[in-house]
């Protein structure tokens, strides 16, 4: 046993400590889940596909041919999806309809990421009457009906991305910013908190620097969970007739288009369908795997 | 080992002075009365130890002072630091002496570190928080103070997490925090209990002689008296929120003249101990403070009680010079 009886007398071996963060760790956990890793790769397919598919092929979303209209896919004349009513090219339309279905669920996610987080975040911390006042707000909000709120909106302010973003968002923080108030009331007793209280730290630095990273893991579970529901939520106001407008499409617009025909041009609802729901579906294994993942309690 | 008559010195204005300190909880049950009427003062360069039994209401006075009592603490009376009132500040004013003026090392070191964070940016918050310093200044100082609690390899522990370091090692960490500011007053409450007997040693050793270093005044919140042997000038006793007795380190440990403390005293282990004699307890349990009794908390469980401390509230009295106790008996035996 030499090395044990040369490292007794050595006071402190001199080592670097080189951080592993949770975060590390918590990716490593993650490239376990095999579910959650193809998801991961169908996702970056996906999403790679989508922003330079378009440009591969020689038809533009919204180019019409009368001489091609509701052909069946065929990879001889690049139509590889078919075309639809009006013979634009089933392909491009697709992936441009992909393009704008996840802009929504990532702005909109990020939109009630950012309110939900800092009006979740504030409350819990504060606590008391400030929690008080400012989760009877959130419950009152949650009161009105959603959907009529967004067609109201709709209807009086036009047809307008940029506003459908801000209505989707703008409902879906409610939610986030319950969860993370929930988490911020347990966190703000934990010592470190009060250690940086002691110390002098104003509160809004705090919530900045030790209650909100300490949140991320459960948020970022979260937010995988909302871009999907944003999608379809997207999916369903197009499907309404309430989305985006023509020539621009989503996956949504097209499956409500699709669905007229089903019987007679089934390709028409076939792709985008299958991309929004392996979309959908990718997004959610890969918000379970984090859940796992960053879960201490589940360390193998 | 402090050296009896060198630090305690009287005639200095006291750093931190506690008037009438009463702490109230409002509970479902009723409200708690967690300290009563507790007094003391603290000098620079001076250590004050407070003792008591769990629930006595010692970390609820570190508490008070530094406004981090629960929401439903309310506390009373006269809490001085540098002659300035402090007792009761709102937020804003109290961050001015949180950190600068007055630190608190947290009893578990374990949970006091934010797990996310790395130890550099932890260290130097409190600092940029009250002086206006740069990223590289901060982490300077960061460096050196970790320096001074004797961690080895400090450049790399600022960039290590906290589940990368020992229990001793952020004990030190938690340390360094509390003192970047350069505090006047240090509260430690139970520093050294949820670390091992041997780092509990050294951690004990660290600061007395941070003390030393940078001046401090010191209250060591703690219910072991081993600890305070070693490190304290003086020795406050609590029990049921009040002061039983207060007095330098040795007349506690020699001249005690309150059953309580006396009782504490016998409950030490000792190796000198003949035979396989067992320690000795005091028998009982902690009053419950919810419905105040109008005579002394100890009365119980008190070997020496007779009439008066079931009805009468001992006063807080001088025994000599710097010792007081509260207990009806003129002498105890």
């Amino acid at each position: 046993m030499r090395g044990v009886t040369q490292t007794l007398p050595a006071a402190e071996p001199v080592e670097e400590v080189i951080g592993r963060g949770l975060w590390t760790d918590a990716l490593a956990r993650l490239r376990h889940n095999r579910a959650a890793m193809i998801s991961l790769i169908v996702l970056v397919c996906v999403i790679v596909l989508v922003l330079l598919g378009p440009s591969a092929s020689p038809y533009a979303y919204d180019d019409t041919n009368f001489d091609a209209i509701s052909l069946p896919p065929s990879a001889g004349d690049a139509h590889y999806f078919g075309t639809d009513t009006l013979g634009r090219d089933l392909f491009v339309r697709t992936l441009i309809g992909g393009r704008l279905s996840l802009l929504v669920g990532l702005v909109a996610t990020l939109v009630s990421l950012v309110i939900g987080v800092s009006y979740g975040a504030t409350a819990g911390y504060f606590g008391g009457r400030v929690d008080h006042l400012m989760m009877r707000i959130v419950d009152i909000l949650y009161a009105m009906p959603f959907l009529f709120l967004v067609i109201l909106l709709l209807v009086f302010f036009g047809r307008n991305l940029l506003l459908m973003f801000v209505a989707i968002g703008a409902i879906n923080w409610l939610d986030m910013a319950r969860i993370v108030r929930g988490q911020t009331l347990s966190l703000r007793r934990r010592e470190f908190v009060e250690a940086a209280v002691v110390g002098g730290v104003p509160p809004f630095t705090i919530i900045r620097r030790h209650i909100v990273p300490n949140l991320l893991g459960i948020v970022a579970v979260y937010v995988t969970l909302t871009i999907p529901q944003v999608m379809l939520v997207e999916s369903f106001l197009s499907f309404l007739g309430l989305g985006v407008q023509e020539p621009m499409t989503s996956w949504g617009a097209l499956v409500n288009e699709g669905a007229r025909g089903m019987e007679t041009t089934p390709w028409m609802l076939i792709f985008p369908a299958l991309f929004l729901a392996a979309t959908l579906f990718c997004f959610n294994f890969v918000g379970d795997g984090l859940r796992d993942a960053l879960d201490p309690a589940d360390r193998k | 080992m402090p050296v009896i008559g060198q630090s305690p010195q009287y005639s200095e204005q006291p750093l931190l002075e506690v008037r009438h300190l009463d702490v109230r909880f409002t509970t479902p049950e009723g409200e708690v009365k967690a300290v009563d009427d507790l007094e003391f003062s603290l000098v620079r360069g001076e250590t004050l130890g407070v003792v008591g039994e769990s629930g006595s209401g010692k970390t609820q006075v570190a508490h008070a002072m530094l406004g981090l009592l629960a929401e439903n603490g309310r506390a009373t009376g006269s809490v001085r630091f540098a002659g300035e009132e402090i007792l009761n500040l709102p937020a804003k004013r109290l961050n001015r002496i949180r950190g600068a003026g007055m630190a608190l090392v947290f009893q578990d070191p374990m949970t006091s570190l934010n797990p996310y964070l790395r130890i550099g940016p932890q260290l130097s918050e409190a600092l940029m928080a009250h002086e206006p310093v740069s990223g590289r200044q901060a982490r300077e100082a960061a460096c050196s103070m970790l320096d001074a609690v004797h961690l080895a390899h400090p450049r790399a522990c600022l960039r290590a997490y906290p589940h990368e370091l020992s229990g001793g090692m952020r004990q030190r960490v938690m340390i360094a925090m509390a003192l970047i500011c350069r505090p006047r007053v240090l509260i430690a409450d139970e520093p050294s209990t949820a670390l091992d007997a041997t780092v509990q040693a050294r951690i004990l050793e660290l600061l007395s002689e941070l003390k030393r270093e940078f001046e401090l005044a010191m209250l060591l919140i703690t219910h072991d008296l081993g600890v305070v042997a070693g490190t304290c000038d003086r020795v406050l006793i609590m029990y049921g929120g009040r002061t039983m007795e207060e007095a330098a380190v040795d007349d506690i440990f020699y001249r005690s003249q309150h059953p309580y403390t006396r009782g504490l005293l016998g409950a030490l282990p000792r190796l000198d101990a003949a035979g396989v004699s067992r320690m000795a307890a005091i028998p009982g349990q902690p009053p419950s403070l919810l419905e105040p009794q109008p005579g002394c908390p100890f009365e119980k469980r008190c070997d020496y009680r007779f009439e008066p401390c079931k009805h009468q509230r001992p006063p807080l009295e001088n025994v000599s010079a710097g010792h007081r106790k509260a207990c009806h008996h003129e002498k105890l035996p």
